[in-house]
């Protein structure tokens, strides 16, 4: 969820959407937007049929849930609803990956080779964070979990 | 399956599994994504 490496100044959920240029506002004003074609990609893969995967560490496992319901595709397609349920791990980031399945291991288990077409993995930037020093995973988030949970919403 | 990951040992990782698997160190650009797709085509085609 590279997006969310702009999220560093303090601020975080609820988000504000703008849909006039598919961005986000934090709750400190900071603007997060998505990178590079990944509009464009990921409407290629919608219009395909197709779905995505993702296996992500990130420190904001929520966030990335609420930015995937917001932000569209080239076509106004949610990015939500291009990716595959069953194929969504988001891991709280720790420094030490040790403690935490790599996507390798994650979608051998899950047998997603076969069923889904692209995968786009999360840069590992966050690895180093000070923040997160001297800790390690404290949960393990799944889609069908997010769904569940009453914090879940698909924002309109 | 097309695998995109910016961290190499993952892309070795899943590559190792016979997964088409494309390193992003720019992130998802178009120009990854256009080799991710001819390579992928150019397997299917072996």
């Amino acid at each position: 969820m590279s997006f969310l490496l702009q999220l560093w100044g303090g601020g975080g959920a609820p988000f504000v959407y703008d849909p006039a240029t598919n961005t986000c506002k934090d709750t400190a004003g900071t603007t997060c937007r998505l990178l590079g074609a990944i509009p464009d990609v990921w409407d290629e893969v919608g219009q395909w049929g197709g779905k995505v995967a993702i296996a992500s560490r990130t420190d904001e496992p929520s966030w990335a849930r609420d930015l995937l319901c917001l932000f569209v595709t080239s076509s106004g397609q949610r990015l939500i609803d291009v990716v595959d349920p069953n194929l969504v791990e988001m891991c709280v980031q720790v420094v030490s990956l040790l403690y935490q399945r790599r996507p390798g291991a994650f979608f051998r288990s899950q047998n997603a080779f076969a069923r889904a077409p692209v995968f786009i993995g999360s840069p590992r930037a966050h690895s180093s964070s000070s923040l997160f020093k001297g800790t390690r995973a404290a949960k393990r988030i799944t889609f069908p979990t997010f769904k569940r949970s009453p914090a879940f919403h698909i924002p309109t | 399956m097309i695998f995109f990951d910016d961290d190499p040992q993952n892309i070795r990782d899943v590559g190792s599994l016979g997964v088409l698997s494309v390193l992003t160190p720019q992130g998802g650009t178009r120009e990854v994504w256009e080799k991710g797709l001819a390579d992928y085509g150019a397997a299917q085609k072996k």
